[in-house]
């Protein structure tokens, strides 16, 4: 009996196991698997950051410096252009600067293994990985000039400590490509360092200040009347004796002028005559002028946080804006799109897209992925912008910024100082003002441009006397250095008399001998093309940028004569409103090669409905030129690259 | 009792000595196998005391078997004297051992187990006992009670309850009816039972039904029933004023397992993840992810069986199943065979213990039984539980061989 009662009780305990280990067996095999076998991320190794020469400015580093064993990031010159690297975080993703914007690329891709370990997290022995091994991030060689930075923040750290000011900016950048030499923010941010709580100085003010940029401005106001033929240097303007009144309220020039030239008006500041002669060209034509030059867009440059700036669409202007724009105020800009602007005028008339990065290179440093300079548009025909340098010598030579005169290198540009405004009530500050210079030297072939912003000084308010000398300190550096070639050597070694060496300024600037290796691997190519179509020199000795048609309203055929010759690589017939008025309604127009939103103006005004795709400029359109039109018919866009 | 001597000795029961010997190499890999990557390599520990038990077996062989007879009672009370002292020295600790020379220690309730076995054999061998004559059952009670106590108070729930099972099946194999066995154990089921009213009610129901069905006495009746409320209640008192907490877990977990998921909760679904992931053909031997990688707790000890399931499956499980079925109906073979009633005592009394142990830890293992660190006999790692195993079994095998007419 007692025989049954254990058979019966083991005949349990069996069918029990058999539950467990058929029954349930997968059932608890995926929870076997689950303790035993982890999923580890193995992370990729992050590429690393350099100068355009090579000089390393973010790398990777082992151990103790990182804190902790881990793998870290460390910029070896420390806050060398700190706000534009930025930071990474200790999770080793990028968390400001361009560690943050080119994160994607910089960072690489995880990888996995799959691991059977025991319960004390140990590799178990004899166990099969399965590994996917991470793909490292790529190096990037930007446009950046370690040495060009080091002189900027130099001179920017002085200015600002002499003038006793909260912050500044400087930026240096090469006209012909777009290419940011430097991007100085004093007070420095040192990206090794633990973030200072409270502290703003990680902030890129370069692209994130939004300021109104005063009398700097009147560039644009110019460029635009001499555009539209509107005005000429040699044009007297009264200057009102320094009071006048626009829409009941009083504006003051700081020199008082009687009837002076146009020029002088820019040389010495007048902000009457500018508010003047602005009215010569509508209100709409104005917008389109400062938005063609990129206020109030961003410049899509490779950092985060960029600004657009402010710029109010023409019908919310009320009856003095445009006057009131035309010295720098009720608009908004970012230093950098001003220094882009700038550059446009330094480079013959063409707004070129900033360029940080140069290029990435994978972990043998061989290239895999160049980004060109890239225009954006033509904003004014060479010869004006010529005119308009010329116009800005007289700034350096005998007007607000004479001060920093060079005896021998002829320097354009400009000064600018306006109240700031405060961020909480929106009024002007008593007392409180951004004091700027933009110039660009040598003035009839510019070698570079840079702008310098210093936020409130307390010793001396006016651009020429708080930003103008840390121009001229940095502009010194550069042409000690060789900095863009060797536009700044002494007369003597180049050839005697001044008028001669601007004439051969093109030349020598084109002459590869005379660059430095990175600048002519950088630009060989679009040099060969520009000697060719240049041969006159001068004004058109701005590199090769794939140019579209002009698009400037109001413009004079014997102008876009001048610029087809002297500029445009592809000369198509001008397009412009005049033009567009002149074509044939209901017959498309040749858009190709022309911006999206020149693009769209024209075709909405013939009242056809526009589908468009990708980005760039016009590379296909469908219906063909000169197909017939009809109100309401549908057009298509293929926008991309081209070249 | 003690007669003639002249029957030859009987030859070795070869399929119980297979039976060891086989299930001894299993739990020999077996710890092995859950040890061998550890520190201070315990599997070579466990080959030692094999040896020692086995060279013990021998010994025991040449012993004469009224020795066992004789020497039953001054052994018993020899016993007693370590299970004392532990309870008066290591009262405050959980140590249930003493230290030996040369780093063994030896647990005092396993030396019980055998004085006792033999003591309660002895006793019963002469006088058989009735519920209907009580005065028969205060002498096994007394000779159970009082180790079981000492046992208990160690405190070492799970050899106190080995002594229960021992005594139940000598005292049914001594004369005690089921229905008798059932009144016994009815103040044991009050314990578990009373926690629940309707249960516990349940249980009265049933008693009084056996007690009418089987027309049992007033005065009998009674007594049943007053012992049972007394239990019921002294085991709430129990339960909130005496048990340690870790005891009260252990019970709880049993119950609700995901209450304590690190603790024995813990342990049992590491357990059945074991067994249960091992399949039809196990893993492999030493391929055992949970055990191998020490996912499952004190898997040498208490959860060998675990390791078995694992690495040698539905297959192995079943082979060691087997192996004990096989084991104990040898040794309820040595009772039937035998014309010595001490020594089919002391079998039936061995039957007791092994099923015990067997059932009890290899339901633990799949979750069937709360986790009351009852080791499997010739499995699990553990010196002092696997020498008295080992020569409970000498002094069977060599009463079956030589004690026919003790």
């Amino acid at each position: 009996m007692l025989g049954a009662v254990f058979a019966l009780l083991w005949c349990i305990l069996a069918v029990r196991v058999a539950y467990i280990q058929l029954v349930r067996a997968s059932y608890y095999r995926g929870i076997a698997e689950g303790q035993s076998v982890t999923r580890d991320v193995l992370p990729p190794s992050r590429g690393e950051v350099t100068d355009r020469m090579g000089v390393r400015l973010a790398v990777n580093v082992q151990g103790k410096q990182a804190g902790g064993g881990a793998v870290g990031r460390l910029c070896p010159n420390g806050p060398l252009a700190g706000q534009v690297i930025g930071m990474v975080g200790r999770d080793g993703y990028g968390q400001s600067g361009l560690e943050l914007h080119l994160d994607r690329d910089l960072r690489g891709t995880d990888g996995w293994r799959y691991t059977r370990r025991d319960a004390k997290r140990r590799y178990a022995p004899g166990a099969s990985d399965q590994i996917q091994p991470p793909v490292n991030g790529l190096g990037v060689r930007l446009t950046l000039d370690a040495r060009a930075q080091s002189i900027a923040e130099l001179a920017l750290e002085r200015g600002v400590q002499r003038t006793g000011a909260k912050a500044g900016v400087a930026i240096i950048l090469d006209p012909r490509t777009g290419d940011i030499l430097a991007l100085a923010n004093y007070p420095f941010f040192d990206p090794n360092a633990p973030r200072v709580p409270g502290a703003e100085n990680w902030r890129n003010n370069a692209v994130a200040m939004v300021y109104e940029p005063g009398s700097t401005f009147k560039i644009v106001t110019a460029a635009a009347l001499l555009e539209e033929g509107r005005i000429h240097p040699n044009d007297t303007i009264f200057g009102e004796n320094g009071r006048w009144q626009i829409g009941g309220q009083w504006i003051r020039d700081t020199h008082p002028m009687g009837r002076v030239s146009f020029a002088d008006a820019i040389a010495h500041s007048s902000n009457i005559i500018f508010a003047k002669v602005s009215t010569r060209i509508s209100a709409v034509a104005a917008y389109k002028y400062i938005r063609s030059f990129g206020i109030g867009m961003k410049t899509g440059i490779s950092l985060p946080a960029e600004e657009s700036g402010v710029l109010k669409p023409v019908a919310n202007w009320s009856g003095r804006t445009q006057q009131t724009i035309a010295f720098g105020h009720e608009v908004s800009v970012t230093p950098l799109q001003l220094a882009m602007a700038f550059g446009a005028v330094a480079n013959g008339g063409v707004l070129m897209r900033p360029r940080l990065v140069q290029n990435w290179v994978d972990e043998s440093g061989q290239p895999v992925r160049a980004e060109p300079p890239r225009a954006v548009r033509r904003v004014m025909s060479a010869t004006a912008a010529a005119t308009l340098r010329r116009m800005m010598v007289g700034v350096v030579d005998h007007g607000t910024a004479a001060e920093i005169r060079h005896p021998y290198i002829e320097i354009a540009g400009k000064t600018g100082s306006a109240q700031k405004i405060n961020p909480e009530t929106g009024r002007y500050m008593e007392g409180s003002y951004n004091a700027s210079f933009a110039g660009m030297a040598p003035a009839d072939n510019p070698a570079f441009v840079c702008l310098v912003v210093v936020d409130d000084p307390k010793q001396f308010k006016f651009g020429g006397q708080a930003a103008a000398p840390i121009f001229r300190e940095i502009l010194d550096r550069m042409a000690e250095r060789g900095i863009g070639g060797n536009w700044g050597a002494p007369p003597a070694t180049v050839t005697a008399g001044t008028e001669s060496r601007n004439e051969d300024a093109s030349a020598g600037h084109l002459d590869p001998k005379s660059r430095d290796a990175s600048l002519r691997s950088a630009r060989a190519e679009t040099d060969k093309k520009t000697e060719k179509k240049t041969e006159k020199g001068g004004a058109g000795a701005h590199p090769d940028v794939q140019m579209a048609s002009f698009h400037m309203p109001g413009r004079s055929p014997s102008e876009t004569e001048k610029f087809s010759q002297t500029g445009s690589a592809t000369a198509t017939a001008s397009v412009g409103t005049a033009s567009g008025r002149r074509a044939a309604r209901g017959e498309m127009p040749d858009l190709r090669n022309s911006a999206l939103r020149d693009a769209l103006m024209r075709l909405r005004a013939l009242g056809v409905e526009v589908e468009y795709s990708g980005e760039g400029r016009v590379q296909e359109q469908f219906p063909e030129p000169g197909a017939p039109l009809r109100r309401g018919d549908h057009a298509r866009l293929k926008l991309g690259w081209a070249g | 009792m003690l007669r003639s001597k002249e029957a030859l000795p009987r030859a070795w029961d070869r399929v119980l000595v297979a039976a060891v010997a086989v299930l001894l190499i299993i739990g020999l890999m077996a710890v092995y196998s859950a040890t061998a990557g550890e520190t201070g390599s315990l599997w070579q520990k466990q080959i030692v005391f094999a040896a020692i038990g086995l060279v013990l077996v021998a010994g025991l062989q040449i012993v004469p078997p009224r020795l066992f007879y004789v020497l039953a009672y001054p052994l018993y009370f020899l016993s007693l004297i370590p299970l004392l002292y532990i309870i008066v020295f290591k009262g405050n600790s959980v140590e249930r051992w003493i230290a030996l020379p040369g780093g063994f220690n030896l647990q005092p309730s396993e030396l019980m187990k055998i004085a006792f076995l033999l003591a309660m054999a002895r006793f019963l061998s002469f006088q058989p006992v009735s519920l209907s004559a009580p005065r028969t059952l205060v002498m096994p009670f007394l000779l159970f009670i009082v180790p079981f106590i000492l046992v208990l108070l160690q405190p070492n729930l799970s050899t106190a309850l080995s002594f229960v099972a021992m005594t139940a099946m000598m005292a049914f194999f001594a004369g005690l009816s089921v229905r008798d066995l059932f009144f016994l154990a009815s103040p044991l089921l009050s314990v578990i039972l009373t926690f629940n009213n309707y249960a516990w009610a349940g249980l009265f129901l049933v008693l009084i039904a056996v007690m009418w069905r089987t027309r049992a006495s007033l005065q009998s009746a009674l007594f049943w029933l007053v012992v049972n409320i007394g239990a019921g209640y002294a085991a709430i008192f129990v339960w909130n004023k005496i048990l340690y907490a870790h005891q009260r877990g252990r019970i709880m977990t049993f119950i609700d397992p995901q209450m304590d998921p690190q603790g024995a909760g813990y342990q049992v679904l590491q357990s059945k993840v074991a067994i249960g992931s091992g399949g039809f053909f196990g893993k492999g031997y030493l391929n055992g992810t949970q055990t191998n990688l020490s996912f499952l707790p004190e898997e040498h000890t208490d959860f060998i069986y675990s390791v078995i399931g694992e690495q040698f499956g539905f297959i192995g499980c079943l082979i060691v199943l087997g192996l004990f079925f096989l084991l104990l109906q040898r040794i309820l073979g040595v009772a039937v065979d035998t014309r010595s009633r001490f020594t089919a005592l002391v079998a039936v009394g061995l039957t007791g213990i092994f099923s015990f142990h067997v059932l009890v830890n290899i339901s633990m293992t799949m979750g069937m039984m709360p986790v009351t660190g009852l080791p499997l006999p010739f499995l699990s790692y553990g010196g002092s539980f696997l020498i008295s195993c080992l020569m409970m079994l000498g002094i069977l095998l060599n009463l079956r061989a030589h004690g026919e007419y003790l």
